[in-house]
């Protein structure tokens, strides 16, 4: 079976509070799919993709990746395969300076001293932030950082990659950027995200959730543009598909 | 609090530049260090002349390093008030005469001068150190030289993240600021205020905690090219270590 599938069955979610985040979610993404989750505020993206990577554990139902199941005991694998970026890159990036923020994972995936200045050296150049390595990551922009934050998943070479709001906060040339990065990695992809005209450039396939359940999974092309659908479930059609009114 | 942090940037900022002291790998001038600093302790209590020459170490690292010396005073005087307080009943306490350089003084003047002097030594080579080296190589050299794990994680996590708390906690007083047209801070705000920041702190814990495990982390940070040390280092501590030993043994007169 390929590394590059990710299997949801009927996986239900509760956080200690009580909140039920996931309630019976099932879907397959294949090898090479490029998934858009969308849906509105609280409906339980960030959750799903926290259950990718094992950060969270299913209450009831099971996550397969690559027909292997995320547990307690197969997180450390499935982290190998799943990288995961985090919205905010002040969360993820914590090391003195950029080149060792992206050698974290490579090192400790238990890699060779030759073999991680290989993968970082080619990540930062991937994200076009070779010339930032010597930097402390907390004088850099947001842009510079959210491509560092990128870098530092990409050097761990993931078989899947999983995004959560790539685009939030950037300026529309950053923005531009993370689209055309989207678009060159070929391996499965799976992006959250509220900004639908960026799920129209990357994704063939979009999830919609709504208050923990799939409402709808099926082609981009469809789903973003059936404007009655995507009200129902607090979201608008992407703006490059809206009629401006002109006064 | 927010000052705090305005001068944590100010180090920051110098502690990045590139001079042949900054180049210097820090577990050896972190040891150089604290090696003067027991040299220049160890000396009698009315020492004053056996210490002028160790004002070659800090004045290297100022020179060479850069450094403002408007900075180092500034943070001199701020610690001078406890180093003034352990030292200012000496003179009222000891009234032996004392001699130095031809001159009578009683020597609780004496002793006072000394420590003063000590204290500007050693004060003056750690503000210097922390100035020529930045915190996280620091932190990484206290664990290369046999410190526990436990705090140079904690350091580099602190250092890392109060850039971006003190940009939190500026934000929130700011908001409060807009809206208060000019009325004092109450002390049941403040309360508030300090709970908000206290709970976005820990939520914030929980996501670097969480990226931080997405990546691999298992309790011990690993560094690529952890940096050997070069012939350039070693020659460096040799002169300076011989110095604070000729210093030592063969100075401070007959």
């Amino acid at each position: 079976m390929s590394h590059h599938t990710i299997t949801f069955e009927g996986v239900w979610f509760a956080y200690p509070d009580g909140t039920e985040a996931l309630r019976g979610v099932s879907f397959t993404i294949s090898h090479g799919e490029a998934v858009g989750i969308i849906g509105p505020n609280g409906a339980g993206k960030s959750t799903l993709l926290l259950h990718i990577n094992g950060s969270l554990l299913p209450s009831r139902g099971r996550v397969l990746i690559g027909g292997l199941e995320v547990s307690k005991g197969t997180r450390g694998e499935v982290r190998r395969r799943v990288g995961l970026v985090f919205q905010d890159p002040d969360d993820q990036l914590f090391m003195p300076s950029v080149y060792e923020d992206v050698a974290f994972g490579p090192l400790n995936m238990g890699l060779g001293e030759e073999e991680v200045e290989r993968r970082v050296d080619k990540a930062l150049r991937w994200l076009g932030c070779y010339h930032l390595r010597d930097r402390p990551p907390h004088r850099l922009s947001t842009g510079q950082k959210r491509a560092v934050s990128i870098a530092a998943v990409m050097a761990m070479e993931p078989d899947i990659l999983i995004m959560d709001e790539p685009s939030s906060n950037l300026d529309p040339r950053s923005r531009r950027e993370v689209i055309s990065f989207l678009n060159g990695f070929i391996h499965t992809k799976i992006i959250a995200t509220h900004d639908l005209d960026l799920v129209l450039d990357t994704c063939q396939r979009v999830i919609l959730l709504n208050g923990g359940v799939v409402k709808a999974d099926g082609p981009a092309g469809e789903i973003l543009l059936d404007g009655k659908l995507l009200e129902e479930n607090g979201l608008e059609l992407p703006l490059s598909c809206q009629r401006r009114q002109w006064p | 609090m927010l000052s705090d942090h305005l001068h944590i940037r100010t180090l920051d900022l110098i502690s990045l530049r590139d001079t042949p002291v900054h180049r210097i790998d820090p577990r050896v001038k972190l040891l150089l260090t604290l090696l003067f600093s027991f040299f220049v302790v160890s000396f009698p209590r009315y020492e004053i002349e056996g210490l002028l020459p160790y004002f070659l170490y800090p004045v290297f690292l100022l020179l060479l390093g850069r450094v403002p010396v408007g900075f180092v005073m500034k943070r001199l005087l701020v610690l001078s008030p406890f180093v003034v307080l352990v030292g200012i009943f000496n003179p009222l306490l000891d009234r032996h005469p004392y001699e130095v350089g031809g001159m009578v003084m009683a020597g609780g003047w004496v002793s006072f001068a000394s420590i003063v002097m000590r204290f500007i030594l050693t004060a003056g080579a750690f503000i210097l150190l922390s100035a020529t080296t930045s915190i996280p190589s620091l932190s990484f050299a206290m664990e290369g030289i046999g410190f526990p794990r436990v705090f140079s994680l904690q350091i580099i996590l602190l250092y890392r993240y109060i850039f971006v708390l003190g940009e939190e906690v500026y934000r929130v007083f700011r908001a409060r600021e807009v809206r208060s047209f000019g009325r004092p801070l109450r002390a049941g705000d403040l309360a508030d205020m300090m709970g908000s920041i206290f709970m976005r702190t820990l939520d914030r814990s929980e996501r670097v905690h969480r990226a931080m495990v997405s990546r691999g982390f298992d309790g011990r940070i690993r560094r690529p090219r952890a940096g050997r040390i070069r012939g350039r280092d070693i020659l460096f501590f040799a002169i300076f270590l011989s110095l604070f030993i000729s210093f030592r043994f063969y100075g401070g007169g007959p």
